[in-house]
């Protein structure tokens, strides 16, 4: 009975001393084995030794000292020491529950979760998913890359031997941007300066079906500005009446449009930049006034040439080879497509937005204007009204 | 897409279904409910509804008039009303979101090591079908483990013994995996149960279950006491079966470990099963560390060394036993990469 008072005493001592040690904090490193300290003193006060403590507890002796020495380190896991201890405290007629407070306040590395690490396998693929990610997108960048670089050609803008003068023509045209007044009075200039466009050429008549192409190659790179300058400004002035106004010359429309009235070198001067095809020896040039599809074929219906004509491009139609037919022309905008025979424009083919088909690529005969004539009659009997329109 | 998209919204849970108390852990939150597993529904019409779940359903057990029944959807730790068992759950999630629409959480069971694969559907489908966004199962003897805190990753041998509701699961974990476990159907309920049998057999006097369960919890123990002690006594109050008046009676300590020898027993003979089952290795590991115990039942009384004294092995109990699954099924949740290898789908 005395045993259990000094127990009990025992008890109410370590509580006390808890309560003081909530106090200050630094104290508890002191008491890092209090709890060992407690049960050690318990149980020498019940008069037991280790041995019968583990043999009633069937917890080994070695952790039991270790519990009252405070060697956490020799117990098997904090899980394992805190219920060994509450089993202990328990035996010893101690609070389990407050022995267990204590003990994980003085412990800190009881306090700890259970590290958890599954052991798992060691990946069997020789190379790590990340170098194949790795792989795999500079093949992606790589490809991209490739492809780029082949299509950029293709697709990159259109290499020119000169800016075309259309584009130089912006440059004048811009001082007088708006209403028809400084047209008129460019008007005088423009045609003023006609004869020295046109002498930058050779007279049209004099010339070989080759020249068109040797002008339209030099007009661009001749040295003085003045003559893109003053066949800027002659398209300029010559916009048909006040439709247009002078703030848009650059339009292809209506410089080409111009370009009829004006002489034919000029004209190779203006446009000469867009030529699609270039072949010798032809006295046939396809322009285009406005934006025209136009196919050309060959006797046996063998497609030459086929696409749109954008306005102010123009096309050397190639001379069939000796012996045979002339090539056969379709265009899908006749009113705009202007052929030009040794440079000089042959009489139009058709109204604007008339699909013509077959027209035979003859020079004498488009020269002559027999086949438009031809074709006016043949309109003429099909459609009176329409012929009579014009 | 979209079940990300309610993911965002909603709390990932890991739910301790349990027979007699269902724990709900709460990812970042820790445990927010336990409630016993019972529903109380309410027939109104030919319609039914859900009435209570939870403590408050488990007040009107054994007391329900006749369009009232409060039900325990699970059995011997798995679900026995398929129905009861989903709307539970669907209780429990929105009571976790605050009656939030569009929740849908990721939710981990845990569910017996013995359960059969059509069990672990069943659990698995009401989880689903109670709103879950994807459902993953853990078998509890491992969650229990985790939950006490056991190395159970280090290549030396764990011996838990898990004494739920329904079940009591006894495992042998190494190297994060189950050497060998069984689970035998015997737990509080069957406790409950004797005391109920041992009580009609010797006083003649029908109690109820919620009964039973008290004077477990106040007087049981898994032994009797020494020295011919009679232990404390507690009155219990039924109707008496003789002339169907009800009456009240004291019953003792002793008597109440008497009756609760059997289920004792069966929970010893599952630990010396499993002990022989173990192999040499982990068997030397569990001489040195001994056996813990958790779940409601490692609180009877004595138990430990009932088992102690069985095994000749050191008995702990692990601390807030009643929580040790909760806890390692909330674990996963938090860890839920490093502890996928615990974690399983039936789908």
């Amino acid at each position: 009975m005395s045993m259990l008072h000094a127990g009990s005493e025992g008890l109410a001592t370590s509580q006390a001393l808890m309560s003081s040690r909530e106090g200050d904090m630094p104290e508890i490193s002191m008491g890092a084995s209090r709890v060992g300290a407690d049960l050690q003193a318990a149980r020498d006060r019940l008069g037991w030794g280790i041995a019968d403590v583990a043999a009633s507890l069937r917890i080994r002796a070695p952790y039991l000292k270790a519990l009252e020495q405070g060697r956490l380190g020799d117990l098997p896991g904090p899980a394992y020491a805190v219920g060994f201890l509450r089993t202990y405290a328990t035996l010893l007629g101690l609070d389990a529950d407050e022995m267990a407070r204590r003990f994980r306040a003085e412990a800190a590395e009881v306090n700890g979760k259970t590290r958890l690490q599954f052991p798992s396998p060691v990946s069997e693929r020789g190379v790590p998913a990340g170098a194949v990610v790795l792989l795999g997108l500079l093949l992606a960048i790589g490809g991209y890359s490739a492809w780029y670089r082949l299509s950029g050609d293709r697709a990159g803008p259109e290499r020119i031997t000169a800016p075309p003068e259309r584009l130089l023509a912006d440059d004048t045209a811009l001082p007088a941007p708006s209403g028809p007044p400084p047209a008129t009075s460019q008007a005088g200039t423009a045609v003023a300066s006609t004869p020295v466009a046109g002498a930058s050429g050779s007279s049209p008549p004099d010339r070989s079906p080759g020249t068109p192409a040797v002008a339209a190659e030099a007009s661009p790179g001749a040295p003085a500005p003045s003559l893109p300058q003053v066949s800027a400004t002659s398209a300029a002035a010559a916009v048909p009446p006040p439709a247009q106004p002078v703030a848009s010359p650059a339009l292809p429309a209506p410089a080409a449009r111009v370009a009829e009235a004006v002489s034919p070198a000029q004209l190779s001067a203006n446009h000469g930049g867009e030529t699609v095809e270039a072949v010798g020896e032809s006295r046939i040039t396809l322009r285009a006034d406005a934006d025209a599809w136009v196919q050309v074929r060959d006797h046996q219906g063998q497609v030459v040439f086929n696409r749109v004509l954008r306005a102010g491009e123009t096309w050397r139609v190639p001379v069939p080879p000796a012996g045979e037919a002339p090539l056969l022309l379709t265009t899908g905008n006749a009113g705009q497509t202007s052929i030009l025979v040794d440079g000089v424009p042959a009489p139009s083919v058709g109204r604007t937005g008339m699909v013509r088909r077959d027209l035979v690529l003859d020079p004498e005969l488009l020269r002559q204007g027999k086949l438009p004539a031809q074709i006016a009659t043949a309109r003429a009997g099909a459609h009176p009204p329409a012929a009579a329109h014009p | 897409m979209f079940s990300r998209l309610l993911g965002f919204m909603s709390a990932d849970m890991a739910i301790d279904l349990g027979t007699a108390n269902t724990l709900v852990y709460v990812k970042g939150r820790g445990i927010v409910l336990a409630e016993p597993s019972v529903v109380a529904i309410a027939d109104v019409r030919g319609k039914k509804h859900v009435l209570a779940v939870g403590e408050e359903a488990k007040q009107m057990l054994g007391r329900t008039p006749g369009n009232i029944s409060a039900i325990r959807p699970l059995r011997d730790g798995v679900i026995a009303d398929f129905e009861v068992a989903e709307e539970m759950i669907k209780h429990f999630i929105r009571k976790v979101h605050n009656r939030r629409a569009f929740a849908s959480p990721l939710i981990i069971v845990c569910v017996p090591s013995g359960s059969t694969a059509v069990e672990r559907r069943a659990i698995q489908e009401s989880a689903e079908s109670a709103g879950a966004r994807r459902v993953l199962l853990i078998e509890e003897p491992m969650a229990a483990a985790i939950g006490a805190g056991l190395p159970v990753t280090e290549p030396s041998g764990s011996m838990i013994v898990d004494i739920g509701g329904g079940t009591t699961e006894v495992a042998v974990i190494s190297l994060g995996g189950i050497v060998y476990a069984r689970s035998v159907r015997v737990g509080g309920d069957k406790m409950d149960e004797s005391i109920i049998n041992y009580i009609r057999r010797t006083h003649n006097l029908l109690i109820g279950e919620s009964t039973a369960e008290r004077i477990k919890i106040d007087i049981g123990a898994a032994s009797p006491p020494y020295d011919s002690d009679e232990g404390p006594y507690r009155e219990v109050k039924g109707r008496d079966l003789m002339n169907g008046v009800p009456r009240e009676v004291l019953v003792s300590q002793r008597q109440i470990a008497e009756s609760l020898a059997e289920p004792v027993a069966a929970i010893v003979e599952a630990v010396k099963v499993a002990l022989e089952n173990t192999p040499p290795e982990l068997a030397a590991d569990i001489v040195d560390k001994g056996i813990v115990l958790t779940g409601g039942g490692a609180l009877l009384y004595r138990l430990d060394q009932v088992l102690r004294d069985a095994t000749g092995l050191p008995v702990v109990v692990a601390e807030e036993p009643l929580q040790c699954v909760a806890l390692g099924t909330g674990r996963a949740l938090e860890e839920i990469r490093r502890l996928r290898n615990v974690l399983s789908t039936m789908y």
